[in-house]
């Protein structure tokens, strides 16, 4: 048994979401808080009496005033993590073209975000140094003659909340929106505390820019923005020199805001990639099931942590492999196996039908879409994976010679110089596009879609990994041969998905040369394809004898030959 | 406990060659031919790499040697040194020389930044590297500074190898006579201390070096005797130097990796160059990890007294510990409920029973709580040979029936019997011994050797030799057959590849 592993009887897509995200959100709160009183421990230190410094702690962390501070700033943080969690948990839209891009930043969720990160910036470095107890405490001060003056220091320090908020908004947060899950499932305690020094460092170096950048902009504006601070609210202005430890609160706070948004960014992604172990088969009808999971596309999360309940399943847990390799008592059909394979198979096929539209958009020729075994019997489509023994062949299927009929040329003058006319107009309105940068700004980006696919592809990691397991598990596993009247497609449907993945690597974008090592893209594109190799090979080994008597395309087979083979 | 008495030599002047349904074969040196008893190696290549085919390690300045020494102006060395060796050096330079003002400077400057480092050390005693000494200390191979073959790595599902000289260069010899042999080389490559193959592909190979890890595509169609690096990933992290041992997951979805100075342990995903961290207190360093057969269980071990063994469904993991020393080498066994193992400073095979599923849930019924000594290995005189010492190197075959074991200071490789019924046992076998003056290197299993098993040993000459034990396995037959026949593919008869 798995401890890092969720189980649970039965739940719904509902259900699972709400109680990740409701960990994750509760984790974030609580982690600021215990930031806080960190600081506040830390910036009472007093080694020579030890006890005056917990109980001046104690004594700050329990006034009523800090919790009238401290409240407020709760609340936002709480309300941007709820806001925050849409991003983590619904399918991001993938732009098309420049221009949608740039429209998709001014949606109403990212300036209720901006807002939220800029309030939440500045109130915490309000709070910080405030709580600290140095003289940046408060806003304003008593100065002779006047009665309340602008602390200048206190009001640079708050103006660079709002501009830490703000870049980390623009800069950090919309570009580090995805998910990443874990190469190896460890603890949370251990992932969180193997992450907690690294997060440090990281921010203390990543908050140096925006201070340079801050400090820059306060020294054109910081002045004119002060008097009309202080025009306003009706305070006076002093000559005060600050001490260079304002430099070193300026770093300070925006690096804990950094580490603040880090964390906040690694609870969701511990809570949501943590594996879950779906039921295998439908408990009550409104309950998600492993097979349903996989189908989830509106929900990436939940289909991604379905895919990896397959993967781990099929290579740990043989009773769970059981349960797919058996037959329902009455009735003795293989449900569980069928809708598991129905389901994996419309997505694999899915993903390459996806991926061959988009690299094929040249060509105005439609490949024939990929064979896939299908019962010659017309049937309502619940009954099509009916056990059948006699293992048809979809070489006849292949073997069809689309003939199409051409239209006889000659006749039609008029309509060719018709044609030649709309084809000039074209070409003009072509290069006017160009001219005008039309094109650039709404013309479709290039591999967009292919970027689209490939945002996705650990599901189709696991899933061909998942299913390439089973399949070689069954071997010995399977005693009424149930995977066997599958094995074709499902075979069929990794190797066209394979093909359709090669004809990746004439995209030029997607070269090492022009993408660099670096470039996600680039790397995903070989893990796919890597993980497609393994499981074909997986099967060829383990069936490598068989292989001869199922109905295979021939081309199927020749590839075959070639992973198995180099 | 049994020792290495039991085992026996040949007559004088011979050498064993095989070992053939329990009977061992020897031959004269002179004439040893080992095709005399069986031609089941006929098929595999042919190797011996001797000095002349290595190619010369560029160390980055042959060119100085060429050029008679000059005096130059102290500021003309100063900015030379500069240029070429970096700012330490030309601060050496400086601090060597007679100017006042500068020399003391620059003095002063070295003192500090060697406080500096001190203070780095304590704080963090993985930062201290000391080249390939500290390889050569921890390495699996026997003498892996001067001799010329460091590691041998058979492919799990052809007859192909990959051999490891010290040239910084790898050669995958294939049993086709007559294709080319590819030579894996390039300039991040250097100090090679692992290798491995992937599983279930045909053409990628790992290979652990002093900075990292390479990971290899080779296309075995292509002609190109001298793949360039495009064909490969390089994997790096900082502080994970001198990168002592490598092992694939049985699924090859996921590469381990332990490096001499760093404690953390990495999992990688090799495309996506992503890594997880497995960090637990102890030692300063990993020397060690091995992947079971089944590829269930992890073993590492660190340079200090504990090694661990990890659960790879949850990765969590069980502490062990030696007394004294470290552990020097290690092999799974039995399908991976058994850990064979040996510490460097006493020679003694000790066995760990490490049961499947039950160890990490319930403490009273888990595996065996402490290891048994299986076999005592100190060095004996057998008919005028000595034999036996502390262990350099250990290795199980593929079907968890046979040991080798290399020894750190004399000449021959024993080979063991692996007995589990009644219990684990370890029973003498025989005694592979080289040439004259031809000592062992480094040893591995041919994993797919239908005969039975074959063992090659790397020998200081770069002869490799093989060395097969061919038997007829009756009771891994028939659990063969049974296992096949509870599918319902044993109708089906006909070949496709």
């Amino acid at each position: 048994m798995n401890s890092n592993v969720i189980t649970s009887s039965s739940f719904t897509s509902k259900d699972l979401l709400l109680r990740k995200l409701y960990y994750s959100i509760v984790s974030s709160v609580f982690s600021q808080l215990a930031l806080l009183l960190v600081y506040v421990l830390l910036s009472n230190i007093n080694i020579l009496h030890p006890i005056d410094w917990v109980l001046s702690t104690l004594k700050t962390f329990t006034s009523l005033t800090t919790w009238l501070f401290v409240i407020p700033f709760i609340t936002l943080v709480f309300a941007q993590s709820i806001i925050c969690a849409k991003d983590y948990v619904f399918k991001s839209s993938y732009c098309s073209t420049r221009f949608q891009k740039f429209i998709s930043i001014f949606s109403v969720h990212n300036i209720v975000l901006l807002a939220l990160n800029i309030i939440v910036g500045t109130t915490s470095v309000w709070l910080f140094s405030s709580l600290g107890g140095t003289q940046y405490q408060y806003l304003t001060r008593n100065c002779k003659g006047q009665s309340y003056c602008l602390n200048e220091g206190s009001f640079f320090l708050i103006c660079s909340g709002f501009w830490t908020g703000f870049y980390y908004f623009m800069k950090i947060y919309l570009s580090e929106k995805h998910l990443s899950f874990p190469v190896i499932q460890q603890k949370k305690l251990l992932q969180f505390k193997s992450q907690l020094l690294p997060f440090l460092k990281e921010s203390f170096s990543s908050s140096i820019w925006p201070m340079v950048y801050f400090l820059c902009l306060y020294r054109a504006w910081g002045n004119s923005l002060s008097e009309s601070f202080c025009s306003f609210f009706g305070l006076g202005q002093e000559e005060s020199s600050d001490s260079p430890m304002i430099y070193f609160y300026l770093w300070m706070f925006g690096a804990l805001f950094h580490f603040n948004m880090k964390l906040m960014r690694f609870f969701f992604n511990l809570f949501l990639t943590e594996p879950i172990e779906f039921p295998l088969c439908k408990i009550s009808p409104d309950s998600l099931s492993l097979q349903e999971g996989i189908m989830i596309s509106d929900l990436p999360i939940i289909q991604n942590l379905a895919c990896l309940d397959l993967s781990t399943l099929s290579r740990w847990s043989k009773h769970r492999r059981q349960v797919l390799f058996t037959l329902s008592h009455p009735g003795g059909h293989p449900h569980n196996w069928n809708i598991l394979t129905e389901n994996l198979l419309k997505l694999l096929t899915a993903y390459s039908e996806l991926l061959s539209k988009s690299t094929d958009t040249a060509e105005t020729i439609k490949t024939p879409a990929p064979v896939t075994y299908q019962s010659p019997i017309q049937s309502p489509g619940r009954f099509r994976n009916l056990r059948n023994m006699s293992l048809m062949s979809d070489r006849g299927i292949a073997d069809i010679v689309d003939v199409t009929h051409a239209p006889l040329a000659g006749l039609s003058v008029p309509n060719t110089l018709f044609h030649k006319l709309t084809q000039k107009i074209n070409n003009t309105l072509e290069v006017l596009k160009v001219v005008f940068g039309i094109n650039f700004i709404f013309g479709e980006l290039p591999q967009a879609n292919i970027q689209k696919c490939l945002a996705n592809g650990l599901i189709i990691i696991w899933s061909s990994q998942g299913i390439s397991d089973l399949v070689c598990a069954s071997i010995e596993e399977d005693r009424f041969g149930i995977v066997q009247k599958d094995l074709p497609a499902i075979i069929t449907a990794l190797v066209h998905l394979k093909q359709n993945l090669d004809k990746l690597n004439k995209v030029p974008a997607l070269t090492k040369k022009i993408a660099g090592y670096d470039d996600f893209n680039y790397k995903m594109k070989g893990a796919i394809s890597g993980a497609l190799k393994r499981s074909l090979f997986n099967i060829c080994r383990t069936f490598g004898k068989f292989l001869g008597e199922f109905p295979l395309n021939k081309d199927v087979v020749l590839y075959l030959q070639t992973i198995y083979k180099s | 406990m049994r020792n290495l008495h039991d085992f026996e030599l040949p007559n004088d002047g011979e050498i064993s060659l095989c070992e053939i349904n329990g009977r061992i074969h020897s031959m004269n040196y002179d004439y040893a031919n080992v095709n005399a008893f069986t031609n089941t190696v006929d098929n595999f290549p042919k190797i011996h790499i001797t000095r002349d085919l290595l190619h010369p390690v560029s160390s980055g300045d042959e060119g100085k040697a060429l050029f008679i020494h000059v005096d130059v102006s102290f500021l003309k060395q100063l900015t030379q040194v500069y240029y070429e060796q970096g700012f330490i050096e030309a601060l050496h330079t400086a601090s060597s020389h007679n100017k006042v003002l500068i020399s003391k400077t620059a003095a002063i400057i070295l003192d500090v930044l060697k406080n500096v480092q001190k203070v780095r050390l304590i704080l963090n005693p993985n930062l201290r590297y000391s080249g390939s000494n500290l390889i050569s200390q921890f390495s699996q191979t026997r003498n892996w500074m001067n001799n010329t073959i460091r590691c041998i790595a058979w492919h799990p599902y052809c007859a192909k190898v990959a051999v490891a000289t010290c040239d910084d260069s790898i050669r995958i010899f294939s049993s086709d006579s007559g294709t080319v042999v590819p030579l894996l080389r390039c300039k991040q490559q250097k100090h090679i201390t692992c290798l491995s193959w992937r599983p279930l592909s045909n053409t990628e190979i790992a290979v652990g070096h002093e900075n990292g890890i390479i990971v290899w595509n080779i296309d075995s169609n292509s002609l190109v005797a001298r793949p360039s690096i495009s064909n490969a990933t390089i994997l790096q992290r900082p502080n994970h130097r001198a990168v002592m041992s490598i092992a694939w997951s049985a699924g090859g979805d996921k590469l381990v990796s332990v490096a001499a100075c760093d404690k953390t342990i990495y999992v990688w995903d090799v495309e996506l160059d992503k890594t997880c961290s497995l960090k637990r207190p102890g030692g300063s360093g990993n020397i060690l990890v091995k992947w079971s057969p089944t590829g269930e269980k992890l073993f590492s071990c660190t340079n200090g007294l504990v090694f661990r063994v990890w659960d790879c469904r949850n990765w969590e993991c069980e502490r062990w510990s030696v007394l004294n020393g470290r552990i020097q080498a290690a092999c799974w066994s039995n399908c991976g409920s058994t850990l064979l193992f040996a510490s460097n400073n006493e020679p003694i095979i000790y066995g760990v029973i490490i049961k499947n599923d039950l160890v990490f849930t319930s403490d009273s019924d888990s595996s065996s709580t402490q290891a048994m000594p299986m076999f005592d290995v100190s060095k004996v005189d057998i008919d005028g040979v000595i034999v036996g010492g502390l262990v350099q190197c250990m290795e199980s075959d593929p079907k968890g029936k046979r040991l080798a074991v290399l020894f750190q200071d004399t000449n021959c490789v024993a080979i063991f019997n692996i007995v589990r019924q009644p219990g684990l046992q370890l029973i003498p076998s025989s005694l592979v011994m080289g040439l004259a003056e031809e000592k062992p290197s480094a040893i591995s299993f041919i994993q797919n050797f239908e005969a039975g098993t074959c063992l090659t040993v790397g020998w200081s000459s770069g002869r490799i030799q093989y060395y097969p034990i061919i038997y007829t396995d009756l009771a891994c037959s028939t659990e063969a057959t049974q296992s096949i026949n509870v599918s319902l593919y044993n109708s089906f008869s006909s070949q496709i590849f």
